[in-house]
């Protein structure tokens, strides 16, 4: 056989191939399809569940009040970091940084509280049941904002603005004669412990019931941050109503593609299902720890700390009316499967939330799709992934695809109007 | 093999070949068999074990008496996600990670201490060895604290210097006065000298093999030969050995006693969101099945995974009516629930299968 006719056979052989690989098309939705891409869709009108734990969840009046709390800088401690500095409104309250850094440096990656109110757990690690208990941790953490829960409600006393909302939603504050300057039950700090071990039963669940107050109301603030429908949502819902034509210009050949990787054989829609592209639940997907780091032990570490949390959904601070309330927390699991597993994160908005994880070892989505497409063994625990064998063209369908949930005008109406 | 099967079918056809075809065709088949043979001893070599430590196919077992762990070490700044069972490749930061396949020692304090090896007999020393080294002190680099790790044992040291060094485990399980140890010798840094010396002589042992065959007419069954014994020891490491954690479910459902039914209360099957079920249980004689105590479990077993909530089933008012309460799904797909049916002291276990 001649050599040029057997290269001839080879290219043809290959773009065959090429062809056959590259396989994802842009063919009409199947039932099943149509049915999955419904599923994503964002109403109009999305609410997050109820908070039977607040009382305030939903009070027009602790909105007010707690939103004036987030943007306050004098509840750290030393007066320079409020919720914004690392949950920034203009860009999607995160702060584009690897680990969050505040009075010191976060261990975390700070993650976007668009929608936080959805989830059932709060925190990569899910150490938290809900958005008021875990807004409280912060001001206290000695790597965030740093303070203490009887400076905070001193601070909150002090300010007649805020001293009249808190007691208008809350009743009057704890008696401050009683009180020492600063205290709080933090280990590592041994002044502000001794300060607390010092105090009353009475006055510590005092300070603590006020504390929770505080936390419930940023909470209800936090509460209102919803997405807004994407050009994701308005083609799905063109799809919705038959409306196949006009779907067709809402998304490209590319974007199409990527949306059937998506609900398909990438298997992306497994973990980030529903509307806001979470499950909120906890996987291993076997990722490498930065640099100088142990791998994170993720949930299964913080079960015991979650189920001893005197601010969990169970405790002396929750409104829930009865246990029954409680249910995640009721019925949570434990297995080992949770060793190493951290909570999946909304895929709303991500174009402007890099960098990526709980550590933010992942600089670009190209980085997060890549990390995906390999899905290499966990150092710790399993990995939940399996490796997708996707093709670059496929990956990059797949981000054209992700690219539908955010805009910009989004990112700039939030940062005009938080 | 096939290359060289089709190398040799076209000198039969181009029996007055060229000189310098000849040399391309010698050099690719004396090249292929270096690889191979490097490659095949490469592979039984790294897959052995040694000490309490044990290579299971391509898993790395650490035997601490009668408790396991997965043992695996890593290097992550210079080797990134590898993992070596016993020998690392360099000098730099090191984790030793073990994970416990056996639950007890997840209470139990666990000590690690790392030490320079003072004798040299390398990857050959034996527990039994450790008395004669006196002061284990004057050797040890690192000693961690002993302390309870939950889930995983993992612990960092920074080796600076290469050479030969001695891994020593101690668990002290809860509420026993006896402690357990575990010892596995290993090296930090390349053998590349010895690689070197290896590949030199697999390359002699083929040139000498090549220039036998050479001299011999049928030259393809002897090459067939000589290939399928240098492949040897690539199948004898691929050999499957027994994995050490098997979870097994088995479905006890084999009389089939009880019918049962399972049905969400109020709205369809939905994800992500916390739902109570109503499961209906009869007997063969469509009886209703009264005073049973029933257990859920689940998972997406094509996924590896179980199920994100842990529920409960309570009897209600009607007879063979139970209600599962604290059910959550966090994936479409094919979700598969055990439940057993304890009545009397006999268990029955039913596989119902959801596709959401």
């Amino acid at each position: 056989m001649k050599p040029w006719l057997i290269i001839l056979l080879v290219f043809v052989f290959a773009a065959f191939i090429y062809s056959k690989t590259g396989s994802v098309n842009t063919d009409p939705w199947t039932t099943l399809e149509l049915s999955l891409i419904e599923t994503l869709r964002l109403p109009v009108s999305y609410q997050p569940p109820e908070d039977p734990s607040n009382a305030v969840a939903s009070d027009r009046k602790a909105i007010n009040f707690g939103k004036q709390l987030f943007m306050e800088p004098g509840l750290s401690g030393n007066g320079n970091f409020s919720c914004a500095h690392c949950h920034q409104p203009e860009n999607y309250y995160t702060d584009g940084l690897k680990l969050a850094k505040a009075t010191g440096k976060s261990k975390r990656h700070t993650p976007s509280i668009i929608g936080v109110a959805s989830s059932p757990w709060l925190y990569w690690d899910g150490r938290k049941d809900s958005l008021w208990s875990q807004s409280l941790s912060p001001l206290e953490d000695p790597a965030e904002q740093a303070s203490d829960r009887v400076s905070i409600l001193r601070f909150i006393a002090e300010n007649p603005t805020y001293k009249t909302q808190y007691e208008e939603l809350f009743g009057p504050l704890p008696d401050f004669s009683y009180l020492p300057l600063k205290a709080a039950p933090i280990a590592s700090s041994p002044n502000l412990q001794r300060a607390w071990d010092d105090m009353s039963e009475g006055l510590q669940s005092e300070v603590n019931r006020a504390f929770s107050n505080v936390g419930k109301a940023i909470a209800a603030w936090e509460r209102t941050l919803n997405f807004y429908p994407q050009r994701f949502d308005i083609y799905a819902e063109s799809l919705k109503l038959g409306k196949l034509d006009q779907g067709k210009e809402l998304f490209s050949d590319s974007e199409t593609r990527g949306l059937r990787l998506f609900i398909g054989k990438a298997r992306c829609i497994e973990c980030h299902n529903g509307p806001l592209f979470t499950n909120n639940e906890f996987h291993n997907t076997g990722l490498l720890p930065p640099p100088g780091e142990l791998p994170d032990l993720g949930r299964r570490s913080k079960l015991a700390l979650l189920r001893e949390d005197p601010f969990n959904c169970l405790g002396a601070y929750s409104d829930a009316a009865s246990p029954d309330d409680c249910a995640e927390l009721n019925y949570m699991r434990s297995g080992k499967e949770l060793i190493g597993a951290l909570r999946t994160p909304s895929l709303r908005n991500i174009v402007y939330t890099a960098p990526y994880m709980h550590k933010g070892q992942l600089p670009t989505i190209e980085a997060v799709l890549e990390h995906y497409n390999e899905a290499e063994p966990a150092l710790i625990g399993h990995n939940e992934a399996e490796p997708l064998g996707l093709l670059k063209r496929d990956l990059e369908d797949l981000h054209a695809f992700l690219l539908t949930l955010s805009s910009q005008s989004e990112l700039t109406a939030r940062s005009t109007s938080p | 093999m096939v290359v060289r099967m089709l190398l040799a079918k076209q000198r039969t056809m181009q029996p007055s070949g060229t000189r310098l075809y000849k040399l391309v065709i010698y050099l690719i088949e004396f090249f292929t068999r270096v690889v191979i043979f490097s490659l095949a001893t490469l592979i039984s070599l790294s897959s052995q074990g040694h000490g309490s430590v044990t290579a299971d196919e391509d898993l790395c077992v650490i035997n601490i008496d009668y408790f396991r762990a997965h043992f695996k070490i890593y290097q992550l700044n210079e080797t990134g996600r590898e993992e070596f069972c016993e020998d690392i490749p360099g000098t730099g930061k090191t984790l030793f990670v073990m994970e416990y396949l056996h639950d007890l020692l997840g209470d139990a304090p666990i000590e690690m201490r790392i030490m320079r090896n003072p004798t040299s007999l390398g990857a050959f020393t034996k527990m039994s060895d450790l008395p004669e080294f006196g002061d284990l002190d004057s050797f040890t680099v690192l000693r961690s604290q002993p302390v309870v790790h939950q889930d995983v044992f993992m612990l960092e040291y920074d080796f600076l210097q290469t050479g030969d060094y001695i891994g020593l485990v101690t668990v002290q399980p809860k509420d026993t006065e006896v402690s357990y140890m575990a010892m596995f010798p290993f090296h930090v840094g390349s053998y590349s000298l010895n690689w070197l010396w290896l590949l030199l002589v697999a390359l002699g042992l083929t040139q000498f093999l090549f220039w036998f065959l050479h001299r011999q007419r049928d030259i393809v069954p002897k090459s067939l030969a000589i290939a399928f014994i240098l492949l040897i020891p690539c199948t004898l490491s691929n050999i499957p050995k027994s994995d050490a954690a098997e979870v097994v479910i088995t479905n006890m459902n084999v009389q089939g006693k009880y019918i049962v039914q399972m049905e969400a209360l109020s709205e369809s099957p939905v994800i992500n969101k916390i739902q109570t079920w109503r499961i209906t249980v009869k007997d063969r004689e469509q009886q209703p099945v009264v005073g049973a105590e029933l257990l859920l479990n689940g998972g997406m077993p094509k996924h590896n995974h179980g199920l994100a909530t842990v529920p409960e089933a309570v009897e209600t008012e009607i007879p063979g009516e139970y209600l599962v309460r604290g059910l959550r799904f966090h994936m479409q797909g094919e979700w598969v629930l055990d439940l057993v049916i304890k009545k009397s002291g006999i268990s029955e276990q039913v596989q119902l299968i959801l596709n959401l």
